[in-house]
């Protein structure tokens, strides 16, 4: 990777703060930083932005955390004055059987997924890390999977996996694994629904984990695995004293990305199975949809995403802290 | 000798790999041109043998509404773009290379907004529209969907302004420049591909969106490509054929866009979400 790819900010942030820039020509200096206006421009830049964050971002989550302790409803949505119920919400959330199932849910989502999709990612990304002919154009082929919008994927996926038109079900029956007079209907059995939307969570998420896996493959020193293989080491031994500890830190920052966005995942789910049937495919962020847009409690809805918010807080906490760590180290 | 041919080996290995995993997009492409029996049929036609256009001419360009959606998404990812790059640009700028307090705070509060799920901001933002009239607007969508490429847009587009040498604007404002027109005028040109990458990023955005218009919007004139192919082929149908051309329909814009910008730099971004 570049050294122009700094996404983190923080340490060079820091930096500057310790140092202060190298003072450039005196006269254009002096002459901005003269005036209180001067001073005061650098946060002109930023101010829209703020603004907008501010209104649109922080705004809407305070919004979030008031509505998860009101009796909000569609007949009191536009005037506002809805009862505090204080954690009725988030009892009533505790008590349903459907959120607990959709917690659950989330969670064998989230994790089948990201094992998943990090094994296959971190091998493709070994193999396209290789100099061969054309390996930079194939790897980036991947990325039309990640261009495509998600409703387009999942509506292509609702058909490879029907039970009577389905491609997945023709291949799975030439090579005898079905029977032909039992076909399975992936998307709508509550054994393999889940199951079925994580394959294809995995294959909407592998291109950005392999690229991203790819990208700390490539700043290993070359040498390092040149020295490896004159002392004698093969393959494996090369993955494992080189490549594994030169990548673990991009590994883990990877991982926690990929908890994040499997952990929120909606469209997916929603246009493949609106987390049926029965409830067997609902995530947390499908029943929050439900409860808010389907049957108006504002309230639980609003309880069962700050949930989400909590666990993802935690999350990110661990992703900004493993980007610093990875600035420290570097 | 040996070595030429492993490598030729990871060639062939890499290409099926590739092919393996575009089939589906490669099924969708083909299926749009096939018969309503052919699609059908078993074994399945890998290649479209009578190919045939009449499922383009009946459900995409004899239906209005399929341009209308088009159009609708056209808007709504368009002004994504400009608002997020109008807004993400100078601050990213001030990030970089301008004296302030609080950058640290400022990166990690948008870092942080990367996780933010769309359909945790749709239940407050329908409150909120609702109160505002902006339900039901394409505005509204473009207010929705730019909250969330935003902070995306500052992230990736620090480290390209940071890469300019300060001593460029410094220049430009012994020449007469204020802070704004050196941005302007001077380091903005500079950094016209990092713009360009954090614009198709805000654009696929946008196009992507099924949360906000699914939410925000219920008006048939309203209605964009997701919420389009989710209306006309939703939970009960069997209208593969129609439901594979809509979906190639609503492909094409990203894919082009996507194509034609350097898909490089997009990748690098990508990387540089993760990687330092």
């Amino acid at each position: 990777m570049s050294s122009t790819v700094d996404s983190t900010g923080i340490a060079d942030a820091s930096r500057s703060g310790a140092t202060g820039r190298p003072a450039g020509p005196r006269g254009a200096m002096s002459r901005v930083s003269r005036s209180g206006r001067g001073r005061l421009t650098p946060y002109l830049f930023v101010l829209p932005a703020i603004l907008y964050l501010g209104a649109l971002l922080a705004y809407p989550v305070v919004v979030n955390v008031i509505t998860s302790f009101q009796q909000l409803t569609a007949i009191n949505l536009l005037s506002g004055d809805a009862a505090w119920v204080g954690l009725d919400n988030y009892r009533a959330a505790l008590h349903d059987p459907l959120a607990v199932s959709a917690a659950e849910h989330s969670v064998a989502y989230t994790a089948a997924a990201v094992v998943v999709q990090m094994s296959l990612a971190l091998g493709l990304a070994l193999l396209y890390s290789r100099t061969f002919p054309g390996a930079r154009s194939l790897r980036s082929l991947y990325l039309i999977g990640y261009a495509i919008p998600v409703v387009v994927s999942a509506q292509v996926f609702r058909w490879m996996l029907d039970g009577r038109t389905g491609f997945v079900n023709w291949v799975l029956q030439s090579l005898h694994l079905q029977d032909s007079h039992a076909p399975v209907y992936w998307l709508a059995d509550t054994r393999t629904a889940l199951p079925a939307v994580i394959a294809v969570q995995v294959w909407l998420g592998v291109p950005f984990t392999m690229i991203a896996l790819n990208a700390g493959l490539m700043v290993i020193p070359q040498d390092l695995y040149e020295a490896a293989s004159i002392d004698g080491a093969g393959p494996l031994a090369r993955f494992r004293y080189v490549t594994w500890p030169h990548l673990r830190p991009t590994f883990f920052t990877v991982t926690i990305l990929t908890v994040i966005f499997c952990f929120k995942s909606f469209d997916l789910v929603w246009i493949a199975t609106q987390g049926g049937p029965a409830g067997a495919s609902e995530i947390l962020p499908t029943l929050a949809y439900r409860l808010v847009f389907q049957q108006f409690q504002f309230g639980e809805g609003s309880a069962v995403l700050n949930v989400v918010f909590l666990v993802l807080l935690a999350l990110s906490t661990v992703y900004l802290w493993a980007l610093h760590r990875e600035d420290k180290t570097q | 000798m040996r070595r030429r041919r492993s490598r030729w080996a990871a060639t062939t290995l890499g290409t099926v790999f590739v092919a393996l995993y575009l089939f589906p997009v490669y099924w969708m492409v083909s299926a749009s041109f096939k018969t309503q029996r052919d699609i059908r049929a078993i074994p399945p036609q890998l290649v479209p043998l009578r190919p045939d256009l009449s499922t383009w001419a009946e459900r995409i360009f004899g239906d209005p509404r399929v341009f209308h959606y088009i159009a609708n998404s056209f808007i709504v990812a368009l002004g994504t773009m400009v608002l997020t790059v109008v807004l993400a640009a100078p601050a990213a700028y001030a990030l970089a290379s301008l004296p302030l307090r609080g950058k640290q705070v400022l990166m990690l509060a948008s870092l942080s907004s990367l996780m933010f799920p769309a359909i945790m901001l749709a239940t407050p933002l329908f409150v909120i529209f609702s109160r505002l009239h902006l339900t039901d607007s394409l505005l509204g969508l473009v207010l929705a969907d730019t909250t969330l490429a935003l902070p995306y847009a500052i992230v990736l587009l620090r480290p390209m302004f940071a890469s300019v040498p300060q001593e460029i604007s410094e220049a430009a404002m012994m020449d007469g420049c204020n802070r704004f027109s050196a941005f302007a005028r001077v380091i903005l040109p500079l950094v016209v591909p990092g713009i360009s990458t954090v614009g198709v990023i805000a654009f696929l955005w946008g196009w992507g969106d099924l949360v906000f218009a699914l939410t925000l919007t219920g008006d048939e004139s309203k209605r964009v490509v997701t919420t389009g192919l989710w209306g006309f082929f939703g939970a009960n149908t069997s209208d593969w054929n129609g439901a594979m051309a809509f979906s190639t329909l609503a492909m094409i814009p990203p894919l082009v866009l996507f194509l034609f910008s350097q898909h490089r730099v997009t990748a690098g971004s990508i990387a540089g979400a993760v990687k330092a």
